[in-house]
Order: C-alpha cells, then structure tokens, then sequence
C-alpha cells in the first residue's frame, strides 16, 4: 500500500518539478513588462489613444500582489519558502501587499489561512487561523490598520490542489489574500 | 534440611502456578488467537423481513465486536443440541406487538451443551434488540457489557457541504439531523439531546448547541473570530478553544458565550480539552514546544504534564471512559490510532493507515470509532483496542464523500 503511494508520489512528484518550474516562479508583473522605448524622436505623432487593456493589467496587477504566501509543514511562520516547488520570499511578497495598503488607504481584504491535508480537522482549523494572523499582524507591524484585514481560517476545507503528494501539500499550506473592498 | 527441601519444594509449586495462570490469562484476554465461532440461524417469524432484518444487525453486530466469527445460517432450529462445528448458536422468534418488535431469543453454548441466554427483549426499534442481545451475550462471553447500545453522531458532506447526521454504534438508522449549506464539523454529545459542533453558520468558525429534540441551535458567541471544540465541563460550561490576541487557548465558557475562566495561557495553538471521568483532568494539545503534543492539566493544581514523546505531531485526544488510557492520532504523511495510560507511557499502536481522525471510545472503554482511510476506503471504522480488528461501519455513499469528525455516546437506555 505505502508502496503504492510512494510511487504514485514519484510519478506526480516528477510532473509537478515540471509543472512548478513554470509556474511556481513569481511571473513579473504585465504592468512592468514592456521594456522602454525610444520615443523621442516621433515626437511630432500624436500619442496613441489608450487600448482598454489598464482594467486587465490592474487586475493582473493585484493578482501579482495579493498573491498566496505559503508556509512549512505544521508551522505558521513567515519566512522564505524554497521546497517541493514552492520558491517565494514570504515576508517581501507581504511587504509588497503593505505598500500597496499604504498608498491605497480604501482597500480592505480578508486573508484566508490554508493547510494541507496531513493534519487532523481540529488542528488544522486552529492551524488556519495562525496562519492567517501570522500575515494579519505582519501587515499591522508595517503600518496598516488592523480593522482593514479580516482573518479566517479555512482548515484543510480549500486545498488548491487535490493531490496526496508533498507538491500538493506545499501548495495547499497558504494564506489567501481576496480584497473586500477597494 | 527437612524443613529447606520443603521450602524448595514449595517454592517450585508457586512458581509453577503463577506461570500457569499466566498462560490461562493470555488466552483468555487475548481472543485474536482463535475467534469463536457462532452459529446465527434464521428467527421464526410471521414477518419474515422482519427477522431477516433483526438478525442481520445481529450478524452485523457479532462481526463489527471483532472477537467472533459468525455463520450466517439459512435456517432455523428448535432443537439447538443437534448443533456442532461451532461455540455457540443463537436462534429463537421475532414478532410484532403493539408497535414494538419482540425478539424472544436463546443462546446455545455448544460445548457445554447448555442454553446461556434466554432472554425476551423489547423495543420500537428492530436494530435496537439486535444491538441489546449481542451487548448481553458479550456480557456473558467476555464479562463485559457490550458496546452497541450507543450512537454515533458524525458529520459528512463533500469539502464543500457537511452536515451532521446520527447512527448506531454499528452504522445502522443513519438519520441526517441538520440540512446547512456549510460546513458543519467536530460533533460532540453533550447529553443525550444534545450536541455541540463546530461550524461556518456566522463567516468564522465557531461553536454551536444544537438541540436534538426541537432542532433549536444556539451560538456559544465568544466575540472572536475563532472557536471549536466545544466540550461540556460541568454546571452549565464548556471548554472551548477560542482565538485570542492570536494565541488560541482554552476557557470555560457558559451557555451564553461568557468566559469564565482561561484554563491555559499558551503561545500558538492550543485546543481539542477532553476531561477525565471524574473531572481531575484536563487533556488537550497544545503546539507550546514547538510541536502538536498530547498534555494532561490537574484542575486542582493548576500544573500541566507533557504526555506524548513517540510522534512529532499528536493530535486529537480521546479519554475512554473508565478514565485509564487516552487514544490520540499521530498525524503526518501516514496517520496512526495510539494508546496511551492517562497519565503517559505504555504507548501502544492499534492501528496504521493513510488517514485517521477524530477518535472516540465506545461506553466500555474497549472500542474506538475514527474515520479515515483504510486499505483505500474512506469510512467511519470500528477498532477493537484489544485484538485490533477493524470493520467498516459507515462507508462513503452519494450523500457524503468526505467526513468531519465524529463522538460516540454514553450507554443510551
């Protein structure tokens, strides 16, 4: 049985390396995609009428920002993750969402805190919820005010992925930021 | 040298008569070397659905206790001395009666020849007087009485949806009690009518009463944005764990989601208070040393213990209710069901398996049900701590695929 399991990790473990080198690697932003261009001497053109795609690139944008933090197995705190295809500096992905808060006073979101499956049902639930005031009191430490963040655990409820492997599971152990309001 | 021959002779007999007691012990508190095998032959009825549905739960019954092997026998007998092959044989009516089923049952202990149950129970429930004649025959088998006059109350759903629902000990009368669309987890029997779960009712996990006679549910309102496990105390109190200044502890709280009192004062995540019988002890885990562990607080004292050291994530503790051992689950890439004496040590593993949660003693502290995955089928299992026999009582089914925790009951009358 625990044979089986192991080599289905493996087979999974092996498609989700490939997955993860694409996908797990913060992607740049579409704001700060375009290289500069030399424009100067085409001055005289009138400048072209603005596309509507500013809507998407915002969209993009807060995507980028307000991006899952994630976390080691059973722990809640907020460091750099570099494991089972997760790459991400957890604390600068959460000074970037302060910044942001800074400069836009009206926003406020909910951050939802995430497990994996290899837990019981209580402790995760509590899990969650460390999970998502470890980010909370982080974001109040950088001068946001608490009453703009709303916490909620989610337990083990939402996994991202559904798979029983350790890329799943790195995955599944997150805090999601969704904005209430802007 | 009379009297020191003597004396060494005497010393030679003691010796040799513990020993043999020894041995005559081992076999008889550990069955699994050999099931006794019992015959159950087909009631005599003038409603026969009835009876086959009577003695299927006794079949049921007998083979979820995990100490016999059971013949199911396509026939009925009158004259049980005519039965071989077997340790036992039960047979005997069912009939109806002013809205009651009446099981006039008889069991025939083959190797002494002799009838050693005869016995006429009565209730409004076909399961029920199955449930009553094997917890009886088990009384006279074992010495003790037998576990399946209890309920379990469980929540199952998908990962989207869990609702609670009731069964028997062994699985039968399933009957969904609340229709939520949420998440509703952790049950605990408060009393016979009622429970208390954990539940997404109000945006954030929090506890709740749920009255089982009328429906009526109460919020345990803690003004936090986090609370599960809400244990009855004593006097009108529960232990709950409650999220506070983002350290989550255990306080008593009463009916009105007042605190009362803080019982721990940890860094991280303290939860899942379970109290001994005679309410000395709390049991709970706590992550305070970095690490889930199992920890016992002396009420009176004040002063907590560390209990587990065997597995780096222990979680889940269930006191049986003789008050002796404390079943916990040793969490991680695979689960386990361990045992440990209420005040640590003596760790034993009844069960390995690839997920297991939520365990709970049944009323004779010898069976636990958990629910889990094992051998690849998910399901709410009855484990027999003694033999580790396993059976499936409640399996998944288009209402439920997944489940979200369970609590067995005191001895229903």
């Amino acid at each position: 049985m625990k044979k089986t399991y192991l080599s289905l990790a493996a087979i999974v473990s092996a498609s989700f390396l490939a997955y993860s080198c694409s996908c797990t690697t913060p992607k740049k932003p579409v704001a700060e995609a375009p290289a500069p261009v030399k424009q100067e001497v085409q001055q005289q053109a009138p400048a072209p009428a603005p596309v509507a795609q500013p809507q998407v690139n915002e969209e993009q944008m807060l995507k980028e920002i307000f991006q899952r933090i994630h976390f080691n197995f059973n722990r809640a705190n907020l460091t750099h993750i570099d494991k089972w295809g997760i790459n991400q500096n957890v604390p600068k992905v959460l000074d970037g969402i302060a910044d942001y808060m800074a400069k836009h006073p009206n926003i406020r979101i909910k951050i939802e805190g995430n497990c994996d499956e290899r837990g019981t049902e209580a402790y995760n639930l509590a899990l969650g919820q460390r999970r998502a005031d470890a980010a909370k009191n982080y974001l109040v430490m950088h001068g946001i005010a608490a009453d703009r963040i709303e916490t909620l655990s989610n337990g083990k409820l939402k996994p991202v992925d559904p798979a029983h492997n350790e890329y799943a599971w790195a995955k599944n152990r997150n805090d999601q930021f969704v904005i209430l309001s802007k | 040298m009379k009297k020191i021959i003597f004396l060494f002779f005497a010393f030679l007999l003691s010796v040799s008569g513990v020993s043999y007691a020894q041995n005559y012990e081992l076999n008889i508190t550990n069955p699994n070397y050999q099931k006794i095998l019992i015959n159950v032959y087909n009631l005599e009825s003038s409603n026969p659905v009835l009876a086959q549905k009577v003695k299927s739960v006794i079949v049921r019954d007998l083979n979820i206790a995990g100490f016999y092997q059971v013949n199911d026998i396509n026939t009925t007998i009158t004259n049980p001395s005519s039965v071989s092959g077997c340790n036992y044989a039960f047979f005997g009516s069912v009939n109806e009666s002013n809205g009651n089923v009446v099981l006039d049952a008889k069991v025939y202990n083959v190797t002494n020849q002799k009838i050693v149950i005869n016995t006429k129970i009565t209730s409004n429930n076909f399961a029920w007087v199955s449930h009553k004649l094997v917890d009886n025959f088990m009384l006279y088998d074992t010495g003790i009485y037998g576990p399946f006059e209890s309920k379990i109350i469980f929540s199952a759903g998908n990962h989207k949806v869990k609702n609670l629902y009731i069964a028997d000990f062994d699985g039968e009368n399933i009957q969904q009690i609340t229709h939520y669309n949420s998440n509703l987890l952790l049950p605990m029997w408060v009393n016979n009518n009622e429970v208390s779960f954990t539940g997404y009712l109000n945006r954030y996990p929090s506890v709740y009463l749920l009255n089982l006679s009328n429906g009526h549910i109460t919020h345990l309102s803690t003004n936090s944005n986090f609370s599960e496990n809400a244990t009855y105390y004593k006097d009108g109190l529960y232990a709950v764990s409650i999220n506070k200044d983002s350290n989550i502890n255990i306080f008593l709280v009463n009916k009105s989601g007042q605190i009362v009192k803080q019982l721990t004062n940890n860094h991280g995540i303290t939860i899942s208070p379970y109290f001994t019988p005679s309410l000395s002890k709390m049991i709970y885990v706590s992550n305070s040393e970095g690490s889930p562990q199992i920890y016992s607080l002396d009420l009176s004292l004040g002063v907590s213990s560390r209990l587990t050291y065997d597995c780096p994530n222990s979680q889940s503790p269930a006191v049986s209710p003789d008050g002796t051992k404390i079943a916990y689950i040793c969490a991680g890439s695979n689960f386990a069901l361990n045992i440990i004496g209420i005040n640590g040590g003596n760790s034993e593993n009844i069960i390995s398996s690839y997920y297991l949660d939520s365990p709970s003693w049944s009323y004779d502290s010898r069976y636990i049900a958990v629910y889990g995955s094992i051998d690849s089928k998910e399901g709410i299992y009855i484990i027999n701590t003694i033999n580790g026999n396993f059976s499936l009582a409640i399996g998944t089914n288009k209402l439920y695929s997944d489940f979200g925790g369970l609590d067995v009951s005191k001895k229903i009358n």
